[in-house]
C-alpha cells in the first residue's frame, strides 16, 4: 500500500517544459539565422552589419533616447496615478484600474487609428511627437499596476514610523514610500521600455512612417534580409538580458516577483 | 440599579466629527480630491479616441472631420452588407477563439507552474521566476521572429494553432505571477494531506488546490484573455496571408488605406461596451461579496 | 501640576459607529513607566496611537506639557514609537534606520543656521561657514548612533542589512531608532509580542534599565499582564475602551476593583455573592466573614479570592470553612495547582505547596481579609427600545417578541433582561441577532460571558463553556423581556 506521491513542485514541469520549447529553443534559431547567409553558409556579415552601419547604430541610439523618454513620461503620468489609487481612502480603486485596463479591448490597432484620426482633425502634423504620444497611451497601464501593487504591499507601519521620525509629508514620500517601490518602478519601467521601442506598428502609423525605431528596423528587413533582421534581434536578446539583471538586482531580494501586473 | 456605564455602551452613538477631527482631515481631504481629480482627468484623457469611435459610428466617413450623422455603417456591420463587414467579422471571430484558447492554456500552463514554482527550493525558485521574466519584458517582435523561424524550419503550417502556442508562450508567465500570490497565502500542506488520506495526485491537485486559488485563476483567465485580445506583433509574425485577428486585419487591411471606414467603428464601439459592462458587473458583484463576508 | 507630561482629557475615538475608546482620562507623569494593559480590542492601542498622532481623537483633548497637541502631525511631536513589527525601513541598513529622524531634524536646524549665517556675515565667509557645517553635523550624527547602539547593545552592527538581523536585534535597531532622537515620551506598542519566551523575559529587563538611564517617559502597550507587572510604574487597565484601574502593579494585583481585572491580572476565584451585613458576604451557600464594609443590605457582588490565599487542610479540620473533594491536580514547579469541587458543586482553584492527590477529600480555609469584594458593574442588561409593532420591541441590535401591552407603538422605553435571561445559541445565524464572545469570567458554577453584537454588549450567565471570539448568535423569550417607560430626565 505504498503512496506514490508526485512533488509538488514537480507540477511546474509543463509550463517549464513549455517555455524551453516556445521561448528558449526559438531563441536559438535567432541566434543561428544571424550567422547563417543567404545560401545556407556560416558569416559574422550580418553581426559586423548591425554593429557597425550608421542605420543600425543610429536606430538604436534613438531608440533608446526616445524609449527612455517615453518611460519617463510614463513614470510621471503613471506614478502619481498608482499612489493615488493605493490610497485607502480611495474607495473606488478596483474600477478605475479596470479603466486603465479597459482601452486593452478595443484593439490597439484600432486604438492607434482613433489617435490617427485624432491628431488628423486636431491638425497636428504626425511625427516623433505623435508617435511618442502613442506610445505613452498605449503602455501607461503597464507603469501604473506594476507600481499600484508595489504600493498597496508597502508596511502601513513603515509610514508612520517615518511620521513619527519626523519626516513631514514630503519627506515621507521622497525618503520612504518612493525607495520602497523601486522594485514596481524598475518592474513598469521595464515593461514600458522594450515594447515601446518596438512596437513598429504603432511608431509607423503615428508618424507616417517618418519615425522609424529598433522594432521598426527589424520588421522592415526581415522579409527581405532574415540575417541582418535576426542579428538586430540579438541586440535586443542582449538588452532583454540586461533588464533582467536590473530587474534582479532592484527586486526585494527575498521575494523575486518580478512583473506583478495583475 | 441602571448603571449608567451600561446604558450608555447599549445606546448606538454615532457622534458627530468634532471640531478637531474636520480641522486636521480638512486639509488631507483637499489633497485628496487634488489628486483624484487628476486620476480622473487621465482617465478622460485616455478615453478620448475611444469616445471619438463611439460618436463616429454615427457618422459618414473614416476620419473625425465632420460629423455627418449617418447610420450607414451600423446597417452594415449588422446585415454584413459588405466584404470588409464579412472579413471583419471573421477576424473578430478568429481574435475571440484565439483569445479563449490562449487564455484557457495560459491560465493551465500559468496555475501549474505557479504551484510547483512556490514549492520549489530557493535556487530553482528564483531560476524559473527570471525564466518568467523574459517574455514579460522581451520585446514582442523578437519572440515573434523567433517563433517564426521555428515553425517555419519545423515546416508547421501557420494559422490558428501558431498563433496560440505562441500568445500561450508569452501570456503564461503573466498567468503564472498573478496566480502566485495566492498560492503563497494559502496553507499548501493540504495538498500533501489530501494524499495522505489517499488522494490520487490530480485528484488532491483539483480538490484541494484548485478550489482554493480559483480567483486567481480567474482573474489570470480575465488578464490572458486582454492580452491575447491586444496582441498584434505575434499574431502578425505567427499567421499565415489569409489568416486574420482583428488587429492584424486593421494593420494590412486599413491602416493607410481608408482608415476607420465601414462597420469598424461601430464594432469598436459594441466590444468596448459590451467588456465595460461585464467587468462593472463582475466587478460590482465582485466588492458585494466581499463585503458579505465582512460581515460574515 | 508641572510634573505631568501627558493628559489625556475625556478622550473618544470612534472607528464605523463604535467606540473603540470611550471616554477615557489620565494623566501621565514625567519619567514614568506606565503600561496600557488589556486584551485585544480594548483600545489600548488606539490609545497609544492618538498620543503618537496616528489617530486623531473624535472626542476630548491630548496636552503634552499642558498644552493641546490633537492638531499636531506625528512629525512634529517630540515623542518616538516603537512598532509592534519593529516597522525598520528594509532598504535602509542599520546606521541608516537610525540616522533617518536625526537627518531630518538637523536638516532643519542647517537650514535656520544657514540663513542666519548668510545674513550675518559677507557672501565668502558665509559659503566657508556652510560648507564647516555638513561634516559638524555628520559627525553629530555618527556620534550619536554610535553611542545608542552601544546603549542596545549592537556596537559594530552598522552596516547590516536589516534583514538579515534575529527579531531581537532588529527591536533593539527600532528602540535605538526611536530613543536617538531624545523623545520626551518614548511609546511602544506591544514591542515584544514577536519575541520568544527567553528574549522576551531579558528585553523586559533591559527596557526597564532603560528607562531608569534615561529618565524619559514609557507609555508601554500590552496584553501580557506578567510583563506589565514586571516592568511598570503604574498599570492602566483597559477592557472595551474604558479604563478599568489605574494604579501601581502592587496595588492592581492585591486590591483589583472589579472581577474583570481580579480575572486579567493573575489567577482568580470568582463567585457571586451576596452582603448580607458588614463584614460579612454568603456565596457558595456559606457565610464567611470579611473585611468589607457600606454595601447595601443583601447587595449582590463579586467574591474574588486568589487561589494562593485558600488553604487546604484535613477535612476533619474544625477551622475548615467548607469541604470539598480534589478533582484536579497539577505540578507546577512551585506549587501544586489543584482544582476542589466543593460540597454545593462549585468549583475552587487552589495553589499550595503541599500536595492533594485527586479524589482526596479536603477542607478549605480562606482567611476574612484575603477575600475581596467587588460591587458588580451590572446586574442585568438594560437597554433603550422603541416599540416597533403590537408584541415586537426593538433593543440591542434586533427586533425582540415581548409583551408590549400598555405601550404604544414607536414608544421609547428601558428594556430590562435578566443575565440568566438570555440564551446562546451556536448558530449565529439562528438567533435574534449574533455576536462574537468577548470576556469569560468562570465563576465556579457557571460562565460569566459579555456577547458583542455590533454596538450592544449582552452580559450573560451560562452553563456552557464558550471560547473567546466565539460567533454566537443570541435569543430571549418573551417573557423574559421586560419592559419599563422611558423617564424623561434621562
Amino acid at each position: 500500500m505504498k503512496k506514490i506521491g508526485i512533488k509538488r513542485s514537480y507540477l511546474a514541469m509543463p509550463y517549464t517544459v513549455y517555455l524551453m520549447l516556445f521561448i528558449f529553443i526559438p531563441m536559438l534559431f535567432i541566434i543561428y539565422f544571424s550567422f547563417v547567409d543567404s545560401k545556407g553558409g556560416f558569416t559574422f556579415d550580418n553581426i559586423v552589419k548591425v554593429l557597425t552601419s550608421s542605420e543600425s547604430i543610429g536606430t538604436f541610439l534613438l531608440s533608446i533616447f526616445y524609449g527612455a523618454i517615453t518611460t519617463g513620461i510614463c513614470f510621471l503620468l503613471g506614478y502619481p496615478v498608482a499612489y493615488i489609487l493605493s490610497q485607502k481612502r480611495f474607495k473606488m480603486k478596483n474600477i478605475i484600474i479596470v479603466l486603465f485596463i479597459l482601452p486593452m479591448w478595443v484593439n490597439f490597432m484600432i486604438r492607434t487609428l482613433a489617435l490617427e484620426y485624432l491628431f488628423e482633425s486636431l491638425n497636428i502634423t504626425l511625427g516623433a511627437g505623435t508617435a511618442m504620444f502613442g506610445l505613452v497611451y498605449d503602455f501607461l497601464p503597464f507603469m501604473i499596476l506594476p507600481i499600484y501593487t508595489t504600493l498597496l504591499k508597502i508596511d502601513k507601519n513603515l509610514i508612520e514610523a517615518s511620521e513619527d521620525l519626523g519626516a513631514n509629508p514630503k519627506t515621507v514620500l521622497f525618503k520612504t514610500i518612493l525607495p520602497l517601490s523601486v522594485p514596481g518602478i524598475i518592474s513598469g519601467a521595464l515593461m514600458v521600455f522594450m515594447p515601446s521601442i518596438t512596437a513598429y506598428a504603432i511608431t509607423e502609423t503615428l508618424s507616417d512612417g517618418t519615425f522609424n525605431l529598433i522594432g521598426n528596423l527589424i520588421n522592415m528587413s526581415f522579409f527581405n534580409n532574415k540575417g541582418y533582421s535576426s542579428a538586430l534581434a540579438i541586440v535586443m536578446l542582449v538588452l532583454i538580458f540586461i533588464s533582467m539583471m536590473i530587474s534582479y538586482k532592484f527586486n526585494d531580494k527575498s521575494e523575486l516577483q518580478g512583473g506583478g501586473l495583475w | 440599579m441602571v448603571n449608567g456605564e451600561t446604558l450608555k455602551k447599549n445606546a448606538a452613538v454615532k457622534p458627530a466629527p468634532t471640531a478637531v477631527e474636520a480641522e486636521f482631515y480638512k486639509k488631507r481631504k483637499l489633497n485628496y480630491y487634488f489628486g483624484r481629480s487628476y486620476v480622473y482627468l487621465l482617465l478622460l484623457l485616455i478615453y478620448v479616441p475611444i469616445i471619438m469611435i463611439v460618436i463616429y459610428s454615427f457618422s459618414k466617413g473614416s476620419g473625425f472631420q465632420s460629423f455627418r450623422l449617418s447610420f450607414d455603417n451600423i446597417k452594415e456591420l449588422f446585415t454584413l452588407g459588405s466584404i470588409d463587414a464579412r472579413e471583419m467579422l471573421t477576424a473578430l471571430k478568429n481574435t475571440l477563439t484565439i483569445g479563449v484558447a490562449t487564455a484557457f492554456f495560459s491560465t493551465f500552463f500559468g496555475t501549474l507552474g505557479a504551484v510547483g514554482i512556490n514549492s520549489m527550493k530557493k535556487k530553482g525558485r528564483n531560476a524559473l521566476l527570471n525564466a518568467s521574466n523574459i517574455p514579460i519584458f522581451s520585446a514582442d517582435i523578437v519572440i515573434g521572429i523567433a517563433l517564426m523561424l521555428l515553425f517555419a524550419n519545423l515546416n508547421i503550417t501557420k494559422g490558428f494553432a501558431t498563433i496560440t502556442i505562441s500568445q500561450t508562450a508569452v501570456i503564461a508567465p503573466y498567468v503564472m505571477l498573478s496566480v502566485l500570490p495566492r498560492i503563497k497565502q494559502m496553507n499548501m500542506s493540504v495538498y500533501e494531506a489530501a494524499l495522505d488520506l489517499g488522494a490520487s495526485p490530480l485528484k488532491a491537485f483539483g480538490k484541494v488546490i484548485i478550489p482554493e486559488i480559483m480567483p486567481g485563476m480567474l482573474s489570470g483567465f480575465i488578464l490572458a484573455f486582454t492580452l491575447s485580445m491586444d496582441d498584434f506583433v505575434i499574431a502578425q509574425y505567427t499567421k499565415n496571408n489569409s489568416f486574420q485577428t482583428l488587429s492584424t486585419y486593421v494593420y494590412t487591411k486599413i491602416a493607410g488605406k481608408g482608415g476607420l471606414s465601414g462597420a469598424l467603428k461601430p464594432l469598436s464601439a459594441l466590444i468596448f461596451f459590451t467588456v465595460l459592462a461585464v467587468l462593472l458587473i463582475y466587478n460590482f458583484k465582485k466588492s458585494q461579496d466581499s463585503k458579505k463576508q465582512i460581515k460574515k | 501640576m508641572s510634573n505631568t507630561i501627558i493628559e489625556l482629557k475625556n478622550v473618544s475615538k470612534n472607528f464605523g459607529g463604535e467606540n473603540v475608546v470611550d471616554n477615557i482620562s489620565l494623566k501621565i507623569k514625567k519619567g514614568e513607566f506606565v503600561t496600557l494593559l488589556g486584551p485585544s480590542g480594548c483600545g489600548k492601542t488606539t490609545t497609544l496611537r492618538m498620543i503618537a498622532g496616528f489617530e486623531v481623537p473624535s472626542a476630548g483633548d491630548v496636552l503634552l506639557n499642558g498644552a493641546s497637541i490633537v492638531n499636531t502631525p506625528p512629525h512634529l511631536r517630540p515623542v518616538n514609537t516603537v512598532f509592534q513589527k519593529y516597522a525598520l525601513f528594509p532598504n535602509y541598513n542599520v546606521y541608516e534606520n537610525i540616522a533617518f529622524g536625526l537627518k531630518i531634524k538637523y536638516k532643519r536646524e542647517a537650514a535656520v543656521k544657514k540663513a542666519e549665517i548668510k545674513a550675518s556675515c559677507e557672501p565668502k565667509a558665509a559659503a566657508e561657514a556652510i560648507k564647516a557645517l555638513k561634516p559638524k553635523y555628520k559627525n553629530a550624527i555618527e556620534a550619536k548612533i554610535k553611542s545608542v547602539l552601544k546603549m542596545v547593545g549592537l556596537s559594530g552592527y552598522e552596516h547590516r542589512d536589516v534583514n538579515s538581523l534575529s527579531g531581537g536585534q532588529q527591536q533593539r535597531v527600532a528602540i535605538a531608532r526611536a530613543l536617538v532622537n531624545e523623545p520626551e515620551v518614548l511609546l511602544l506598542d506591544e514591542p515584544l509580542g514577536a519575541l520568544d519566551l527567553k528574549l522576551r523575559k531579558e528585553m523586559q529587563l533591559e527596557l526597564k534599565e532603560m528607562h531608569e538611564k534615561l529618565g524619559i517617559t514609557f507609555i508601554y502597550v500590552t496584553h501580557d499582564q506578567e510583563e506589565a507587572l514586571t516592568m511598570s510604574d503604574t498599570i492602566v487597565v483597559m477592557k472595551d475602551g474604558v479604563i478599568q484601574q489605574v494604579g501601581n502593579p502592587t496595588d492592581t494585583y492585591n486590591e483589583p476593583v472589579n472581577a474583570f481585572v481580579a480575572n486579567f491580572i493573575g489567577e482568580s476565584n470568582i463567585f457571586d455573592g451576596v452582603m448580607p451585613d458588614d463584614k460579612v458576604v454568603k456565596f457558595d451557600n456559606t457565610v464567611f466573614e470579611c473585611t468589607d464594609v457600606g454595601f447595601k443590605k443583601n447587595e449582590k457582588v463579586d467574591v474574588v479570592i486568589r487561589p494562593e490565599d485558600i488553604y487546604l487542610m484535613d477535612v476533619t479540620n474544625q477551622n475548615a470553612h467548607i469541604k470539598g473533594k480534589v478533582i484536579s491536580s497539577i505540578f507546577k514547579g512551585v506549587h501544586y495547582e489543584m482544582s476542589v469541587m466543593s460540597e454545593n458543586k462549585c468549583e475552587y482553584l487552589v495553589q499550595d505547596t503541599a500536595q492533594w492527590d485527586v479524589g482526596d477529600e479536603v477542607g478549605m480555609f480562606i482567611k476574612p481579609f484575603d477575600i475581596h469584594i467587588m460591587r458588580k458593574l451590572y446586574t442585568s442588561n438594560i437597554y433603550e427600545g422603541i416599540i416597533e409593532s403590537e408584541n415586537k420591541v426593538a433593543f440591542g441590535g434586533g427586533v425582540y417578541e415581548a409583551a408590549t401591552d400598555g405601550f404604544a407603538v414607536g414608544e421609547t422605553v428601558w428594556v430590562k433582561v435578566g443575565l440568566n435571561s438570555v440564551e446562546v445559541i451556536d448558530d449565529k445565524e439562528q438567533g435574534t441577532v449574533g455576536g462574537e464572545v468577548t470576556t469569560i469570567l468562570f465563576k465556579g458554577t457557571h460562565y460569566h460571558i459579555d456577547v458583542k453584537c455590533g454596538n450592544f454588549i449582552y452580559h450573560v450567565n451560562t452553563d456552557v463553556q464558550w471560547d473567546d471570539y466565539d460567533s454566537v448568535g443570541i435569543v430571549i423569550k418573551p417573557e423574559n423581556i421586560k419592559l419599563f417607560k422611558a423617564e424623561k430626565k434621562d
